[in-house]
């Protein structure tokens, strides 16, 4: 069931089952299918994931904790770290990234548009010496265009690899489509 | 743009134009919610803005990043740390305040509304050494027509420090309009 542009009516023109059924019911439907778009992701135990000390590294997404409408364009595990955007517009993006504990350095996250370029800083903090299971969350709306996507990224400063703990509710994130573009 | 929909009575003449006519009643609020309910923007800095020691300060925006505010009516840079509530209601914010490097004191980020009621949303002890340091922002707001709401920074290193404003590694936020008050 897909959007189509709403007709414009004319005056004595004839309204026929088929008008309305284009105009009115399939895209009353496709309008909310749309606006009602989102999905949560997270990673297994079967996937550990490992960030090297002092690199900014991708995170990779294994499965879609819940879904809402039809998000089957919002993310796909063909490419499993991409936060697609199937519509030009603006989309909420939550991402909340659980670290194991370690003791040292800067803990950061955030995320960066088609594979490459600048990295947009959602949160970032220091672990002491506590060695602590240091957890960020940072939330942000994000303008894109029809097939842009945008990778979640996580950052350790530790003296070590540092893995990423698992499970629906460490690290995750949360992709929402808000409006279209006009 | 929304309009409250007509309430239709058996032996009405159906009209192409005008206030109950189809191109009102249909076509437009079709494209309103496939397009999205909700107005919304995001504000940055483009330059650092100093947070005076020991002192809850307002942040100042100073640059329109994006929006989908038909009317402009959300934020004006006139009043730059103002984030307007031109309709009564429901306000999604989200974001973050980034410190720049410094090793003493803690950080916080809050809301006041209407340059009083003062929320303080987060905070954070910075550690060991001077690194940047981001606190998060978020949280639902309910507003009366024509209140305000001020995001607000707080730092007590001893001395005024600044937030990071440049593109990508940012101070932002997002402000959103939800819904009306029922």
């Amino acid at each position: 069931m897909s959007w189509s542009v709403p007709h414009s009516w004319q005056t004595g023109e004839m309204v026929t089952n088929w008008k309305l059924t284009t105009d009115i019911t399939d895209n009353m439907n496709a309008a909310r299918q749309l606006w009602h778009m989102a999905v949560r992701l997270n990673f297994t135990d079967a996937e550990p994931q490992a960030i090297e000390a002092n690199e900014k590294t991708v995170v990779l997404w294994s499965e879609a904790t819940w879904q809402v409408g039809d998000s089957s364009g919002l993310w796909s595990d063909g490419e499993r770290s991409r936060l697609l955007a199937p519509v030009g517009g603006w989309y909420q993006h939550t991402l909340a990234v659980e670290f194991d504990n370690a003791s040292g350095g800067l803990r950061e996250i955030g995320y960066r548009f088609n594979g490459a370029g600048a990295f947009w800083r959602l949160g970032s903090m220091e672990d002491g010496n506590g060695g602590r299971a240091t957890k960020l969350s940072g939330t942000d709306i994000v303008q894109c265009t029809t097939v842009d996507f945008i990778e979640d990224l996580a950052y350790q400063g530790s003296t070590d690899d540092l893995n990423l703990k698992d499970g629906t509710d460490a690290t995750y994130c949360i992709w929402r489509f808000v409006a279209e573009a006009t | 743009m929304w309009s409250l929909p007509q309430t239709w009575a058996t032996g009405m003449i159906l009209s192409a134009s005008g206030t109950s006519g189809f191109n009102t009643q249909i076509r437009d609020q079709l494209l309103s919610a496939r397009n999205g309910w909700g107005a919304g923007i995001k504000l940055s800095l483009a330059g650092d803005q100093s947070v005076s020691n020991n002192t809850v300060d307002p942040v100042t925006w100073d640059l329109l990043d994006w929006s989908f505010d038909p009317t402009a009516t959300l934020w004006a840079s006139a009043s730059g740390s103002k984030l307007l509530a031109p309709d009564g209601g429901r306000y999604e914010l989200g974001g973050s305040l980034e410190f720049r490097s410094n090793a003493s004191g803690y950080r916080a980020a809050g809301y006041r509304l209407n340059g009083t009621s003062a929320y303080q949303t987060h905070t954070m002890q910075n550690e060991v050494t001077d690194h940047t340091i981001n606190v998060p922002i978020t949280g639902i707001v309910l507003m009366t027509t024509a209140d305000y709401l001020e995001i607000t920074a707080f730092q007590n290193t001893g001395a005024a420090l600044n937030l990071h404003g440049q593109h990508p590694d940012q101070t932002h936020v997002t402000w959103r309009f939800l819904g009306g008050a029922s």
